[in-house]
């Protein structure tokens, strides 16, 4: 069964700031590395001692969407997945004003918006993470995913007693 | 039987990676069959139970065993016998 | 919004007129010295003349990044700061990981050559290819990390990545460090101190360009093969699991963990230092990687009481649990992690530190210093409150005792006489690390010809142990026999010796960690080279890059023998050499002085450098193409 959201797995925890996903990101969007024009950005929480990556999470109602004006922001329903239609951008910045992550973003060298757009439904960045804070499964269900496990668990319990 | 102490470091969970233990082994018991034993009596899923000889240093009264050759030895009662994942720093 | 990697960029700094301009490499420059550390040793030496005061205006610090620094390339990140050292009056390289290397990379410059003294305290601001000298009076004084806060919010930009000094630089400790982007730390030699002569608090850079490679798409490839075989190291998993000081068990097993000012090879409840105790004990509550690494060695952890002070922090790695920690008896993990904090918010080389305060310890003990000599410090072994009193004091130079230990162990052991220098753990001026060199033969040779000191982070052999596969077919490609993995042995230890010293120059010349070639091996010359020419887009071959390491080694000689050295100071501590090893397997070991004869015969000889004085041969010189740049001090031959 498909999901009908579809994102990457963000686990904080896991995060050592390496930032292999921005130069992956970057690298198969742009052909070079550079993490400022990457769709995923890793942010370091010193005081915590925490690295929270950043990427469009397509959201249900997408607050992105209804803010363009040009309807260059829309929901690909094929992958499924968020994204911009370059050719239709015109660089106004209300989705990223839109945005409440900072997920997407125009640097000062592109005249479009970016936006995460899962590569189509296979990422360059989540091989690239060997820590396990970046995943993506196509089939997951992740709430579907932690029922199981904890039913497991109960009922391992349940049994021993 | 002989009695020898077992170390293992990073392989028990919590304060037992620390701990010093007594075992009682065959005479001439190898390093390496000794491994086996303790790997094959963990339980599934632990790090005893899945990480391989390769990626484990043996010391035997202090002395490292590097090779197949080496962890070959036999172990003699009132040996110090330590297991632990490969470490290097600097 | 991109530039190719193969065009590096020199930004030059010059703090006395104000002045900053830009200036390239060539690429003929580029293939010969491979780029980070090697073209930083032919700039290094080209801009400075024999003799030049360290804390003076004609110091030059080369910040210089790694050839493949910013690209996938596994464990890349790595840079490096070069400059004359104050402590030992010779060449110094600092090593350093972070993130700084890659946005100075992505700003567009590939080196940072910073020269003359401003007039009063300055930072450097490189935003892009916009470069400002910006006064720096409201930070001078602070710790790095307030400065790294202030800094951030005075530029407006919580992204832009720092490398600052302390207290310790500003007051000319001379062990003094640069605090890189808060986990990582430039730190040997005194190079905190340079930049604080030269009244340089910061460099912050915001770098939003980017980097391409020649044949993009197979260097992408090879590089994420070479990542993936890294990560599936056995030795990769330890340092993420448990970081440098996971060693300790293994150090404590074989009876070489240095105790109290390496009078001792074992402490009690060494467990306490370890990285697995951090972890299963709760303290570890973060693991950070360098910019581009799959290993994620370092740490960051916390303390759980109140005893010694709340601090959340980075680090402690290996060396800085046995300098703070076992050399200054002291096994108390909360104890240990204020220590290092403070070393990191004062900006002081733990190495150095930890070993200063174990002399200052054993000199205590022996009754040749007491509490009126030091200011009231009560320096038995264990006193972990008065090694806080005094790393506080250290980096401000507070009392004449502090003031005194703030210029090493050489100075502090010369001033106060009395044999002290015999238990100075140091060599050159730089303290050692906590290596036991009797112990370990290719590791004592590679010490005593280290040009900056005895330390491991200019050529470590690691392999000479022989722990792995891996290594054991490194010592056979290098000598035809695997049984020459047994660091008990003098036969060989300069063939050893000078393959890491080749492979470890090309690796911090690309800016790969160390760990990654000589360590474990998933990054090796075949596979820097292959890599080398697919970014660069010029051949290079396994031999050429070899060579690449050999020039930059001699060129680091050569300007040792122009200030002077020779062989006699190629010696290792005095206790390395005298007292031998007294307990566990290595007991009775030691490197005395006629060994290390052999062990310096067998190197000079292999390196083409005469053999009596250690100063290189003119053929040596010109069979490696450096006549021109290094032909001053050859002798004939």
């Amino acid at each position: 069964m498909e999901a009908e959201i579809l994102n990457l797995t963000l686990d904080v925890a896991k995060c050592t700031a390496c930032r292999a996903c921005e130069l992956a990101c970057s690298f198969a969007k742009e052909g070079f590395f550079s993490p400022s024009l990457s769709r995923i950005r890793i942010m370091q929480a010193h005081e915590a001692g925490l690295n929270v990556p950043i990427v469009c999470v397509n959201c249900a109602s997408a607050p992105c969407i209804p803010a363009c004006p040009t309807g260059a922001v829309y929901r690909d329903r094929t992958v499924p997945v968020v994204r911009i239609r370059e050719e239709e951008c015109i660089g106004c910045g209300e989705c990223i004003r839109a945005c409440p992550f900072g997920a997407v973003d125009r640097p000062q060298c592109k005249e479009v918006a970016l936006m995460c757009d899962l590569c189509d439904g296979n990422p360059a960045c989540a091989p690239e993470c060997i820590y396990g804070a970046l995943t993506f499964d196509p089939k997951r269900q992740p709430a579907e995913a932690k029922r199981w496990a904890t039913a497991k668990v109960i009922a391992a319990r349940v049994r021993e007693k | 039987m002989g009695q020898i102490f077992l170390r293992l470091f990073g392989l028990g969970e919590g304060d037992a990676s620390q701990q010093t233990l007594t075992l009682s082994v065959e005479p001439g018991t190898t390093v390496y069959a000794l491994w086996e034993g303790l790997s094959r009596e963990a339980p599934p899923g632990a790090k005893m139970a899945t990480i391989e000889p390769a990626g484990l240093l043996a010391l035997l009264n202090g002395r490292p065993l590097r090779t197949q050759a080496e962890w070959g030895s036999p172990v003699c009662d009132g040996d110090t016998v330590v297991y632990m994942p490969k470490a290097f720093g600097g | 919004m991109s530039r190719p990697i193969s065009q590096q960029r020199i930004l030059n700094v010059d703090l006395t007129q104000r002045r900053t301009w830009a200036e390239k490499v060539a690429q003929d420059d580029l293939v010969k010295y491979l780029g980070g550390r090697g073209i930083a040793a032919k700039l290094l030496y080209e801009r400075t003349r024999g003799g030049v005061d360290p804390l003076g205006s004609d110091n030059v610090m080369v910040f210089a990044t790694g050839a493949l620094t910013g690209t996938n390339a596994p464990s890349s990140g790595r840079s490096s700061v070069t400059c004359k050292s104050p402590a030992t009056g010779l060449y110094l390289k600092v090593s350093v990981g972070g993130h700084v290397g890659a946005e100075l990379r992505y700003a567009g410059w590939d080196y940072v050559v910073v020269s003359g003294t401003a007039s009063g305290p300055v930072y450097l601001w490189i935003d892009d290819e916009h470069v400002e000298i910006r006064d720096a009076r409201h930070l001078w004084g602070r710790g790095t990390r307030e400065t790294d806060d202030l800094l951030k919010a005075e530029l407006g930009d919580e992204a832009i990545r720092t490398a600052v000094i302390g207290p310790a630089g500003e007051n000319r400790v001379l062990f003094s460090c640069i605090m890189v982007t808060r986990y990582n730390s430039a730190s040997r030699g005194g190079v905190g101190a340079v930049m604080g002569s030269k009244n340089l608090k910061a460099i912050a850079v915001r770098g939003r360009g980017g980097l391409s490679c020649a044949s993009g798409k197979e260097y992408y490839a090879l590089a994420g093969q070479m990542r993936r075989k890294l990560a599936a190291d056995s030795g990769s998993e330890s340092l993420y699991n448990w970081g440098t000081s996971g060693s300790i068990p293994g150090l404590d097993e074989m009876g070489m963990l240095a105790a109290y000012n390496f009078s001792r090879v074992a402490i009690d409840h060494s467990e306490r230092l370890s990285g697995q105790y951090l972890l299963d004990q709760g303290y570890l509550i973060g693991r950070e990687s360098c910019f581009g690494c799959s290993t994620a060695c370092h740490r960051y952890v916390r303390t759980l009481t109140d005893e010694w002070g709340r601090v959340r922090d980075a680090g402690p790695e290996l060396e800085t649990v046995l300098s703070l920690g076992a050399e200054c008896g002291i096994t108390d993990t909360e104890a240990l992690l204020v220590a290092n904090r403070l070393c990191n918010d004062l900006g002081m080389d733990t190495i150095s530190a930890g070993h200063v305060i174990s002399w200052a310890m054993e000199t205590y003990e022996r009754g040749i210093l007491d509490k009126e000599s030091t200011d009231g410090l009560d320096l038995r072994f264990g006193n972990a409150g008065a090694q806080h009193t005094l790393l506080n004091r250290l980096a401000r130079r507070e009392g004449a005792f502090a003031d005194l230990l703030a210029n090493g162990t050489r100075h502090a052991s010369q001033e106060v006489g009395r044999d002290s220098g015999t238990w100075a753990i140091q060599a050159k001026g730089l303290e050692q690390s906590a290596v036991d060199t009797r112990a370990a033969k290719s590791y004592a040779l590679a010490f005593a010809v280290n040009p900056r000191g005895p330390d491991h982070l200019m050529t470590e052999t690691f392999a000479e142990f022989g722990f792995t596969q891996e290594s054991r077919d490194v010592i056979r490609e290098i000598t035809g026999d695997e049984a020459y993995a047994n660091p008990r042995l003098t036969e060989k230890r300069a063939d050893i010796v000078r393959w890491h010293e080749d492979v470890y120059g090309a690796s911090e010349a690309l800016g790969f960690c160390v760990f990654t070639s000589t360590a474990a091996f998933a990054v090796n010359p075949r596979n820097m080279a292959q890599l080398f020419s697919l970014g660069m887009g010029v051949p290079l071959d396994e031999k050429q890059l070899m060579l690449g390491g050999r020039r930059m080694v001699t060129i680091e000689r050569c300007f040792n023998v122009r200030e002077g050295a020779r062989r006699q100071d190629d010696v290792l501590p005095w206790r390395m050499m005298n007292e031998k090893v007294p307990t566990g397997t290595n007991a009775g070991m030691l490197t005395d002085q006629a060994m290390l004869d052999g062990l310096l015969d067998q190197y000079y000889a292999l390196h083409g450098w005469d053999v009596a004085t250690a100063v290189p041969l003119r053929s040596t010189l010109a069979r490696l193409g450096l006549a021109e740049l290094c032909g001053d001090v050859a002798l004939e031959g």
